[in-house]
This record gives C-alpha cells, structure tokens and sequence, in this order.
C-alpha cells in the first residue's frame, strides 16, 4: 500500500479526512516551531504547510488510531531493537537470544534468522538500499548480513567491549557504532575496516546516527552528554548537555537533520535544535529510568513522536503540540524496541522477557 | 720512440704534458677496451719530460721513461700535435733498467770510458754536483728531421759533462784547481776541443768530453743513481695520473659539471623530500625531477644543478652507491645512483632508454594481445634463442626478439664509456666528458657492459609492483627479451640479480622477527606508527627520531608495515604518544599507539620449510591439543567460573536488597527467577552437542590413543580432594564475616540513581573471588544448591534415560549420575585464577575431576584428559588468557546490553576495556590491585565535593605550602603573584585527554619546569551555601565528578559549569603539581603551580587533599606513594 491509500483509509473517519490528508500526504509536517508556516521537509525541501489546520487535528478524531494486527512470537530472550527496511517491507528484529530474525512487515511472517553472534544483539541497522543487515552484539562485534546471500558477510571487530548500536549513513559506504568501551567507531562498509575511533565519552556510548546528508554523527552516552560529530574529521563539533545530566538512552536525527531528538532516564524525550543548544520540546508520559529505550519519529500519517516504556505501553505524542495522542496497550512488559514504518502507519513494538513478542500496530 | 724535449722550455712543457695526458687517457681507453695487442706495430711511444725547473740542477739524471708496462699502440686515430713519428727502424727504447745506448744527454756519462787512477766519487758527492753543465743541444721540434737522427748525425762532442764550474761550484780544497793545471797540462796537444774554457785564473770551468780521463782525475763510473743507498723508489702506480687543471676560460671542454642526476629514487618520494636531502650538499640552482611524460608519474630520475661544481662533487661522493635504507624514499635498500651530468646528456641518454623501453613494453603487449586471439599453443617451456612468436603464450615474460628492434637492444656492443646512448653521440662529446668523470666511475662504467639497462633495473625489477608503475609494462619483460637467452652471468651488475619477491618475504618475516626482539629486549613500552605504504617508503629514521626528539628513545625500528620506537624510560611511550598522536611525521599524518613490550616467545617458527611426515604429523596433533586445550579451558571458565560469577551478582544483588529491605528471604526468592533466567540464558546444550561431534571426529581421526583414557572412569567421589577443599572454606567463612560486616554498612548508602532496580556488584573482580565464597558459604548456602539443582533436576532427568542407552554404545560423554550432586562444590575449585586442573595421577586413586568441579560433565571431562595426557609445560600458558578475559567482562543476565539497562560499571572494571585504563593496569600493575578498596563506592568522585566542602585544611595547607616556600628564602606571595600575573599572558600548552586516573586529565604538552604556574583553576565563584546547595543538585543529577573548589570559608569555586580546563585535573597521591589560593587585586584566585619539573606528555595532577573521612574514596593515581584513598 501507498500513501494515497491513506485517503481511503482515512476517509471512513470522517471529517478530517482533508486534514490527514494533508499531513500524511508528504509526510510533510516536520516542522517544529509551531508559529512558523514554513517546514522542512526530510528531503530537505521547503514546503509551506497551510498552519491554519493547527488546531483541528488535536481533536479526538485527528488522533491515531493504532490497533495490534499481528504479533510476532519467536525470540526466546529480551527483544533488543526493530528497525524496518528501507523499503517497509521487512521488519528486522534482534534479541538477546543472539539472533537477528526478519519478519515479513506486512503479514507478520517470519522469513529468516540469522544465527552467528555469541551473545546477545544490541543492535540493528539497515543499509539504505536493504541490501545489508548490521548487527551489534554483546560479543564485542557487528556481523554484516547480506540478503542477499543470506549469509553474513563481514564480522567487524575493534570495539573492546559490548557494541551496543549502529548505524549506516545514508549512502550506506559507512557505519557507526557505538559501545560500552566508551568508543564511537566510524567503519568503511565496504573494507570491513575501522575508519575512525572517536573517544567520544566517558560512560558506555548508547546510540550513534548520521543526519541526513551523512555529514554529521550525533552520539550519546551514558554519561548524558549528547555530541555531534563532524563525519569527515571526526571532531566534536557540539555537545549537549541537559542540566540535569540524566543518562541518554537515545538520539536520533529529526528526518530534516534540523534537531535531535533524545531520550533520556529520566522518562523524558527532548528535541533539541542542535545548532542553537536549545531544547525546543519536551515530551513525557511514559518511563524511563533503566532502559535504553528507542525513540522514534511517526511521519506517515501526522507527525508523531513515538517511544516504548517500561510501563509496557507504548506513547504516541504529537511533535508540535507535545500531547500524548495515543497510549497502545497490549505488552506485558517494558517495551524497548520500538520502528515507525518508512511509508504506512504501522508501528512495531517488542517487549522484554515476561512478553518476547513483536507487536504490529497499523492503523489503517 | 722518445721524443727529447727541451725541459727548460715551459710552453712546450705544458703541451707535452698536455699531449702526455692525453695520449695516455686514449691508450688507456684502448688498452681497455680492445685488449688486444697487435704485434705488427712495434711502434711505442714512451715519453720522457724533465719536470725539474732548476736551470742549476747539475745532476745528470737518467731518463724518466713510463713506468707503466708498455701500451698497446694507439691506432692511428691519435694524432700526437707535435711531429708525427715516422715509422723509423729505429729500435724501440730499451726498458728502463737497461740505459739507452741511444746518446742521450743525461746519460752522457755512461759512454765515458777511460782509465781513471783515482777513486770516483759517489755521484751524490759534491764532486759530481759541482761540475757546471754545458748548455745542451737540442732537436729543435719545428723542423722535422728524420727521427731519430742516425749517431752519425750527432754533433760532435756533445756527449760531456762539466766537472767543475766556478760560478755554481765552489773547490774548497783546490782539487778542481790541481786538476784544471793538470789538464792544461795534458791537454797541450790541442787536438780535442779545449776541455778548459774561460779566462783568468780560478774563473775556468772544466769540462769532460766522452768520458776522457787523464791521469790523476777521477776516473768516471757509471752508477745508477737509482740503486743509490739514499733513492727512494716511487710508489709504483698501477693507474694513469689523472691530471686536473683548473677551470679557466682557456681550457678546452665542457667546464666541470655542477649537475649531477640521480637515479633510483622511488617514485614515491616527495620531491620536497629530495630537494631538502639534496640541498644538504649545496644551493640547488635549479631542480628537475623527471616525470613520465604520458602519465605525469615520477620516474625516480632528478636532474640537480647545483651552483658550483664542488657542491656537485660533494653530492655525488657523498650520495653516490649509498642505501638510504627507506627513508631516502627507495625501495628498500635500493642503492642511490647519483652521477655527474654537466650537460645532462646522461639525463637525455637516459629518457630515451626509458622512452624505448615502454614502446618496446607496449609493442610486446599488443603482440600478446594478438597472440591471445590466436588459439594458444602449448606453451614453449624455454624459449629459445631465437623463439619463434607462434610458440609463445601469452602469459610467458620471455618475449621474441623481434629484428624490427633488435638492434636497439645491441647495447653489449656499445663503447661502453658513452654510457647512456643509443650511438648516437659521437666519441669525441662522450670524450670530452670523460676525463671529468671519475676513474671509479669509469671503472665501473667499463666493466658494465651496458650500463643503461643496469643501472636502471634495480628501480623495476625487484620492486616492480611498487616503485615504478610505470616501468612495470616495458621494464621486466625487456629484461627477459636482452637477458633471456644468454647465460645469467652475462648480467653483469650484482645490483640488478636482486633477491626476489619470494626473499622478501622472508627478509620481511626476518625484519620483523627483530623488531620483536629488540622490543622484547628494551622491555618497555614502545610506540608503533602505522603508516600507509607511501608514507612508509618516504620517511626516515632520521626523520623518526627527530620526531621523537624529546624524548628518550632508545632504538628506531622498521618493519615493513609499521616504525616502532623503543624508549629507554618506561613512560615515555605513552606520554610520546599523547603528544605526538596530533601532529604529523613528514607531512603524513601518523597515528601513534603505544603498546606493551612483545613477549619474547613469539615467533619461533618459519625457520622450518622442510618437514617429514612424523614431523607433519606430530605438529598437527600438537596444535590440535592445544586448541583441544583452549577449548576446555573456555568450556571451563564459561560454564563453571562464569556461572558461579553469575550466581555470585545474583546472590549479591539478593543480599542487598535484603539488607536493604530487611525482610530476608522474601527478596531473596524474588530474585531468584531472574538467577534461573540467567542460568537458562548460557543454554549449554545446544554448542554442547555440536562439541560432542566435533570431538567425536577429532577423536577418529588424530587422537585414538587419547580416548581410551576414557573409558574407565572411575566416578568414585575423591574425598582427600574434597578435605583439602574444606580447609580453605573455612579460612574464608572468616573473612567474610568482616566483609559482611562492611557490607552492611555499606548498604544503607544513599545511592544516586534511586531509579534504577538493577544494581551491579560494586566491587573490582579482583575482590570478587574472595566475596563469592562468602555468600555461598555464608547465609544461604541453600539458596545456591537449591537453583542449581533446579538445573540438575532437568539434567539429571534427561540423563537417567539416556545414560542407559548410551553406555553400551561406548559414548564418551554420558554424564555419570554422581556427577551431579557434587556441583555444588564446584566454585571452590574453579574460581582459582588459574584454573588449572591437576592432571589426575594414574597409579592412586585418580581424583576424579568432575567431583571436584573442574568438569561439569564427560565432555568437559573428556577434553581435560586429552589436554592433561599431553604434559608438556605450557600448560599454563595456554590456560590463563581466557580466564582473565572471562573476569573482565561481565555477561548480562538478560542475554544483552541493552535489555540489561543501566547500571553503574565501576572504574575497575572499566579498566578492562578502556584504552587508556587499560594502559595504567599495565604499568602499575603491582600497585593497583592492592589498593582494591573493599567498599563500594558510588562514584569515585561523588564525595569530592563533599570532601572539599569539609576540605577546611585547603587554606591551612596553603599557608604551610606558603611558610614552606619563606622558609626557603623566597618571598611567596610576591614572587607568585608576579608568575601569576607573567603567566596570564603566556599560557601553559595543555591538553586533556583520557586518563588512567580518572575520566578525562589534563596532559602536559610542553615542558614545564619547576615552580612554574600551570594553569588557574576557573569557575564561578559562589558562596559556600550556594555550593552546598549545587552540589546537591549535581549530585541528583549524577555529574559523578564534582569541581567544587573551596578558596575559603564562605567561597567556593565551581567549575561544574563554566570553568578551563583546570577543571580537569586529577588527583594523585604523588602530584607534579600544587595548588595555591593567591590574592590578586584582593581577588583569590587558585593556581596550579608545578612542584616538579614535568615532562612532556606528562599527566598533571595535584593533591586535592581530601579529609580524611568514613566514607574513602578509591585512589586509583598509581603512583609508588599512593595511599589507596582520596581521604
């Protein structure tokens, strides 16, 4: 399905049919600032998007509605992350059972495992043509898998210790990893080879990602400091610190590369536009003292904030307005992982050990 | 024939000598070069040339004829300026021992036969020097007589000598006197020619005229004078004089060369580089370095100018032949070639050879291109001489000669003096340049038959891949084309029989086994530059060591991938490595690791090529048991020592919420489900089975003797073992009752991150050992056997089935049902750091290794025994690495990182894995562990602040630092504020970076000498109540490290937030530095001052000079002096 298929599926709501579609059509609303009218788009575009709409889509019937439809049964310990394919059409899933499994992202069937960690996987990431699986595991190295060949393709080894995230920039010729031997490391994909040790922090570092050019790298620690890197040199251009120092959980990139969005052990999301060092928004409602939990952005229907819990729920907030538009209940445990699909609304969820299921919540 | 010359005439001097030259320097040639000697010319030429000036010199002195054997005559293209010599019948000049009975003038004496009554004289007598000479006759060159005139020709009475002439010649005794009456006496008959000449008496000179001798005069004798008591011999010459004359506007030829060329640079080489190596010898006037003209890529060739000829004659004595090793940027060992090129047709010479070779290169490549179309042929093993071009494949190097351009390749045949042309240059140009060049030189050029070819493979043919790309078409396969069917000896340098690609290797395995062992030997750390390949090739050890110039470094080594720079102090590698690791080595950017010294036992193969069977077969089972051996050993520390460290957090975490709680075993259970969880996380089973196979495999095919072994296991429990277990149980239930103690004060701690349920042990795992034994033996000794039958029920369940099954079929790894009960014991044994198993004495009563814990089960078992039935000693060896990476790394109960949530890692165990931690562990090894503290600790420096807060004694020591400093005759205060306000404007060059100490440290990058300011301490200044207040906050908010100053009672420094990197610095119980509050402009302000010189690289660290308090920090400094805590 498409994105037109939104006009269908929304149309039966009834009278915000216009307003969805609006904000679902580009996945446009990424703008942050709700007095300016004018947003960046992911693609780096601007798009002026008619503000007067601002208000309606708080109503109860602009609200998603996301609903389980499958739930994927299949790891046998803690589900560490999701990510879907570029493409949305698979769903990648790591646990601490040392398997890497890939789901079927529309019917919830599973079409593979990966098996060759000796411990149990951190991370995931997809390479921007789908072509590659990273993975980063407890045993101190990210195994490239191919899907190609079903098979992996490359072990990287350097950190000294658990890797606990990666992730590919976008022209998917580098990756970045992070672990608990307080390293952020750079890697040629194609030469398997350590480009770049970044002594990036003082406290196991808990999520890397390159912005949308793949120019920068934001990274974050438990040590709660948030730096942004310059990708080429590997300089600290930035770093973020809240005053309250909590431990980071996550950071990513907004889709425009404009702010940063981060998760913190104090059960508090902030966005901060990097370049000013100001925290534009602050989202809460959900808990989060011990975990590191995923925090994700929802542009395929409005614009959404969503992130699991270790209350077993998971939040859907409102970008703009920071309001908790959705709580979806369902997991019998702290939901860690959490994807946004790239083009449906779809949300992925998986829960720890009393649960080890993957939630697929679509709301269509 | 011998050309008389008029000695005292210079002109014709000069152009004798001249001539002599000359004629010598094309004999020479000729003589080398034909080696012939046509006995149909007879014709020799020898000439002699009376260099004395002295008009006075009296003494008749033979000719001076060549000493050097006599040459083959010139052919008739050397035309003598002076009188063409005409094929006389005259004899040739007898050889010079035997006088010429030729008249010669100096020689006169020899025909003066004539009874002489009194004694002669020696002739080094002043009789014979006093005789005045008679002017001579001389052949006047210019009209050509018939050569040499017949004796009849010659003037009469030449052939005499003056006895005595009273203008140079003095007669003391009036011998000479009585002799002249005497002869006027005798001489009355007039016939002859008056012997006595001159008027007046005394004023005669008396004179001999072929060797007359009257009564009473001495009679003449002929004596050589070189058989003379007092001659010396010349030093026999064995080559031509060269004769130099300085340059002037009159001199013929080029004027000497100010350039040289220079050959065999890699390519690689920066032309900077060149340039600054070249300019070393002179001012370069101008700089050419060639490139190939196609693809721009440097040739290695650089013509060089220089300003005058001696910077170029330096240059080329200097330079030429030698082996810069890499740094001069050759290939390795590459030998420079470095030549005078005054008009640079060497340089032309040159590129043509090179421009011809790769037309040759490439027209070879499209023959094969063409030969690849046509059906390939059996490939003709050897070529033949002549090989016919159907019959090679293309992948053969050995090429057709092709006549279109054989006759290039006729460089054998070449004058081999006229180095680098194809022919084309005349003899005479190429002569020109010749004299100038130097005789080694030309030796060299001679005896190479074709130098070009020679002089320019050594850059292509060993490293042909790598120097030159550009050479790597034409060059080799040229090689093969000139070389190919003459006999390898016709190679005629050794330069260019360089080892091959296949030696290298093995020069490089050989580099690198020294390298090892010189690291080994220095026994320090040392630092390793990785390079890339260029940047390799072009940098030096001069280069290295200047780089390193501030500090010690105690040897420079290379291997092929990588410099490694051995210190002679322990630090300096690391404190190298912190300051250079930003900056670059000869315009490449290097990265720098320090690394511990290698062991010595590295490499001891490769030594070996060639092996017997028994030999094949005995390594192989070796390595087999050895990695035979790794794998028990992991299986070991996985399932046993892991295990046991994992019940031993569970248990602990347990123990702490229970003290906590004060509830007791309600917690307890609660825990346990998460315990079991973990437990069911390691999931043995499944690698266990696909182990089973593989050592089943293993088994069949290289260690059948080693299974029998296993069969009779005795599983009789060994109850001596189990005693001696006992005993040092009981030791432990000691200790653990203080530590228990301790435990308990400890826990009611307050900890900061209230949130988190999840607590890890807080203590280093070294400490860990003694404390797991503690809670297994201690309160819930029940609790322990209780989960681990839970895993031994399953087991144990499958086992009763099976065991029935399996045994008859002779399976190996049945687990015996006793084995189970005893698990429990298993900690005791296995938790030794080095656990290794004794090997189970055959004659009595073996103990039985999976009662006592070393082996979980058979398998374990089965591989202890292949590993024990091998004894050799490197057991241990083997053995002890996992252990450690085992303790390191803790495994998450939960399967990974991330599902495991946040919980604190302490500083130790950090130290693991940190980089820079790790490096401290290394140096300070002796010291570290044994400051351990046993107290958690929530954050090594969250009571920093606490304790400066209380840090009352800060001003106080500050004053005694103060009354100290009086005490030595300065006046503090003043002086200090004087640094200070000096150093404000000349800031300290500092830099932080990871420390070993904690987090971050600030790090010296320039010496700092005693006594000198490093750097204020900056914050904000704050009231002592706003700190307290701070401090709380920051407390809540986890910032672990606290920058709390206190200046005095009611002011604290807080550099939390905003301050410099002052901030940074770390404590150490043996500080380089000092802090002191000093009042400037009534404003306090603290400075770190140096205590001591400190070093480059080096960290900085003061005292913070902590209270002394309950609650201690850990020190982790490593200094000699640390006292273990911060307060």
């Amino acid at each position: 399905m498409t994105t037109e298929d939104n006009y269908s599926m929304n149309g039966p709501n009834g009278d915000t049919l216009q307003t969805d579609a609006v904000v679902s059509n580009e996945s446009s609303d990424e703008g942050v600032e709700e007095t300016t009218s004018s947003h960046h788009l992911p693609n780096g575009r601007m798009q002026s998007t008619p503000v007067p709409d601002a208000p309606t889509p708080k109503t109860d019937k602009s609200r998603p509605q996301y609903a389980v439809k499958y739930i994927l049964s299949g790891h046998t310990m803690a589900i560490s992350s999701l990510k879907f394919s570029p493409d949305g059409t698979m769903l990648a899933s790591s646990a601490a059972d040392k398997l890497v499994k890939l789901w079927d992202a529309y019917s919830g069937e599973i079409l593979r495992t990966f098996e060759g960690h000796t411990e149990g996987v951190n991370d995931i990431a997809w390479s921007n043509d789908g072509e590659l699986l990273a993975s980063a595991s407890d045993d101190k190295s990210i195994i490239l898998w191919s899907l190609e060949t079903n098979s992996a393709v490359k072990t990287l080894l350097g950190h000294t210790n658990f890797v606990f995230c990666v992730n590919f920039n976008p022209r998917s010729n580098l990756m970045v990893t992070g672990g608990y031997d307080e390293t952020v490391r750079v890697w040629d994909v194609a030469r398997g080879k350590s480009l770049k040790v970044l002594p990036a922090h003082s406290d196991p570092v808990t999520a890397v990602s390159f912005n949308h050019d793949g120019t920068l790298i934001v990274s974050c620690a438990m040590d709660g400091l948030i730096r942004i890197w310059d990708a080429d040199s590997g300089q600290c251009l930035k770093t973020i610190v809240d005053d309250d120092n909590p431990i980071c959980s996550h950071v990513k990139f907004s889709p425009n590369s404009k702010f940063i969005l981060s998760a913190t052990q104090d059960s508090t999301i902030r966005l901060w536009d990097y370049q000013k060092t100001r925290c534009v928004k602050t989202y809460t409602g959900h808990t989060n003292r011990t975990y590191c939990l995923f925090t994700c952005f929802s542009t395929t229907r409005g614009s959404y904030v969503v992130s699991g819990s270790e209350d077993a729920k998971i939040y859907i907030w409102d970008l703009q307005s920071r309001e908790v538009l959705q709580v979806l209940e369902g997991h019998r445990d702290a939901v860690l992982a959490i994807a946004t699909h790239p083009v449906r609304n779809i949300v992925a969820s998986a829960s720890m050990e009393k649960d080890l299921t993957i939630r697929l919540w679509y709301d269509e | 024939m011998v050309f008389q010359l008029n000695p005292e005439d210079p002109d014709l001097r000069r152009r004798a000598s001249r001539l002599i030259l000359h004629c010598q320097h094309q004999l020479h040639l000729h003589h080398q070069l034909t080696k012939l000697h046509l006995p149909h010319q007879p014709v020799k030429i020898s000439f002699t040339i009376n260099r004395r000036t002295s008009l006075t010199e009296s003494r008749p002195r033979p000719p001076q004829p060549s000493e050097e054997p006599p040459p083959p005559p010139p052919p008739s293209e050397v035309p003598p300026p002076t009188p063409p010599p005409p094929r006389s019948p005259s004899p040739p000049p007898p050889p010079p021992l035997s006088p010429p009975p030729a008249p010669s003038p100096p020689s006169q004496d020899l025909s003066d036969h004539a009874p002489s009554p009194p004694p002669s004289p020696p002739p080094s007598e002043p009789v014979a020097s006093s005789s005045k000479p008679q002017p001579p006759k001389f052949y006047s060159l210019p009209p050509p007589p018939p050569w040499p005139p017949s004796r009849s020709e010659y003037p009469a009475g030449n052939n005499f000598k003056v006895i005595y002439d009273p203008a140079i010649d003095k007669d003391r005794d009036g011998r000479f006197r009585a002799l002249i009456e005497k002869v006027r006496a005798a001489q009355v008959d007039g016939t002859s020619e008056p012997r006595i000449k001159g008027k007046g008496k005394g004023k005669e000179t008396l004179t001999r005229y072929n060797g007359q001798v009257i009564e009473g005069e001495p009679e003449s004798t002929i004596i050589d004078p070189r058989k003379a008591p007092g001659f010396k011999k010349r030093p026999h010459r064995d080559a031509f004089h060269e004769i130099r004359y300085e340059y002037d506007p009159n001199s013929t030829g080029p004027p000497p060369p100010t350039a040289v060329l220079i050959m065999n640079l890699s390519p690689l080489t920066p032309t900077q580089q060149i340039r600054r190596i070249f300019s070393a010898h002179g001012k370069i006037s101008s700089f050419d370095p060639q490139i190939d003209m196609e693809s721009g890529v440097a040739l290695g060739i650089v013509f060089i100018r220089y300003q005058t000829h001696e910077e170029a004659k330096s240059c080329v004595e200097r330079t030429h032949g030698k082996k810069f090793g890499t740094g001069m940027g050759m290939a390795d060992g590459e030998e420079l070639k470095v030549v005078f090129d005054g008009e640079g047709l060497k340089l032309k010479a040159v590129r043509k050879e090179l421009e011809q070779q790769k037309h040759r290169g490439r027209e070879e490549k499209r023959r094969k291109e063409k030969e690849a179309k046509v059906p390939t042929l059996p490939p003709a093993p050897i070529p033949a001489p002549i090989s016919i071009p159907k019959a090679q494949t293309p992948s053969s190097t050995h090429t057709p000669v092709q006549p279109a351009w054989r006759p290039s390749h006729q460089l054998p045949a070449r004058p081999a003096h006229i180095p680098y042309t194809n022919g084309r240059l005349s003899p005479p140009r190429s002569r020109r340049a010749a004299p100038v060049m130097k005789a080694k030189m030309m030796n060299s050029a001679l005896s190479t038959r074709f130098p070009v070819v020679n002089d320019l493979a050594p850059m292509s043919s060993s490293h042909s891949s790598s120097s030159t790309p550009i050479h790597t078409r034409g060059r080799p396969s040229h090689h093969s084309s000139t070389h190919a069917p003459a006999p390898p000896s016709r190679s005629p340098s050794p330069i260019s029989r360089r080892p091959g690609q296949g030696r290298h290797q093995q020069q490089r395995e050989a580099t690198s086994a020294t390298v090892i062992d010189a690291l080994a030997k220095n026994g320090f750390e040392h630092v390793r530059i990785d390079l890339t390949g260029g940047a390799m090739i072009s940098i030096r050890e001069e280069d290295v060591r200047a780089f390193f110039k501030d500090f010690k470094v105690d040897c420079v080594l290379r291997d092929h991938n990588a410099w490694y720079v051995a210190f002679q102090t322990s630090d300096s590698a690391r404190r190298a490595a912190m300051v250079l690791s930003s900056r670059t080595l000869g315009h490449h950017s290097v990265t720098l690791s320090a690394c511990p010294p290698p062991s010595h036992a590295a490499p001891v193969a490769a030594e070996k090529t060639s092996w017997t069977k028994d030999e094949i077969v005995q390594k192989a089972a070796d390595t087999i048991i050895k990695e035979l051996k790794v794998l028990l050993e992991k299986d070991i520390t996985e399932r046993v020592a892991a295990a046991d460290l994992r019940k031993l957090v569970a248990d602990e975490k347990a123990k702490v919420a229970e003290s906590k709680a004060r509830e007791g075993p309600e917690m307890v259970n609660e825990q346990r489900p998460a315990e079991k969880r973990g437990l069911k996380g390691l999931s043995f089973r499944k690698p266990k089975r696909i182990r089973e196979e593989e050592a089943k495999t293993a088994v069949v095919e290289e260690e059948a003797p080693l299974v029998e072994p296993e069969e009779p296991v005795p599983v009789e429990p060994p109850k001596k073992k189990r005693k001696k277990d006992l005993v040092p149980k009981i030791t432990r239930v000691s200790e653990l009752d203080l530590e228990s103690e301790d435990e308990e004060n400890l826990v009611p701690e307050p900890r900061k991150r209230a949130v988190s349920e999840v607590r890890d042990e807080e203590q280093e795992p070294v400490k860990k050992k003694p404390k797991k034994d503690v809670v297994v033996d201690d309160d819930e000794p029940h609790k322990k056997a209780l989960s681990k039958k839970k895993v031994i029920k399953k087991k144990s369940a499958a086992k009763v089935v099976v065991d029935e099954v399996i045994r008859p079929d002779e399976l190996d790894f049945n687990v015996p049902a006793t084995a189970n009960i005893h698990i429990s014991n298993v900690e005791s044994v296995s938790r030794s750091p080095s656990p290794v198993p004794e090997p189970p004495r055959p004659p009595s009563l073996p103990p039985d290794p999976l009662e006592q814990g070393i082996c979980n089960d058979d398998e374990d078992l089965y591989f202890a025994r292949l590993a024990m039935s091998d004894d050799t000693p490197s057991v241990s060896h083997v053995l002890l690495p996992p252990t450690e990476t085992v303790l390191a790394f803790r495994k998450h109960l939960t399967g990974s990182a991330r599902t495991e949530g946040y919980y604190k890692i302490s500083h130790t165990e950090k130290s693991a894995y940190v980089a820079q931690y790790a490096l401290r562990s290394t140096n300070v090894e002796s010291v570290a562990p044994t400051e351990a503290p046993a107290q958690p600790v929530t954050s090594s420096r969250s009571n920093r602040a606490n304790a400066r807060r209380r840090a009352q004694g800060l001003e106080e020591i500050n004053q005694v630092q103060r009354a100290v400093a009086l005490s030595k005759g300065e006046t503090a205060a003043a002086e200090l504020s004087i640094k200070f306000n000096q150093l404000q404007t000349r800031k300290k060059h500092l830099r932080f970076a990871r420390s070993p100490i904690h987090d971050w440290g600030l790090y010296a990058m320039e010496r700092i000498a005693r006594g000198e300011m490093v750097i204020e301490y900056v914050g904000e200044i704050i009231r002592a109540q706003v700190a307290d207040k701070r401090e709380k906050v920051y407390e809540r908010q986890g910032i672990g490290s606290s920058y709390l100053f206190r200046i005095d009672e009611d002011l604290v420094v807080d550099a939390t937030k905003k301050g410099n990197l002052g901030r940074l610095i770390n404590h150490s119980c043996d500080p380089n530095c000092t802090a002191k509050i000093i009042t400037i402009n009534g404003e306090k302000k603290i400075v770190i001052y140096a205590k001591q010189d400190i070093e480059l690289g080096d960290e900085i660290t003061y005292d913070y000079h902590f209270p002394i308090e309950q609650d201690k920090i850990p020190c982790l400094c490593g200094s000699a002096k640390c006292r273990g805590y911060l307060n």
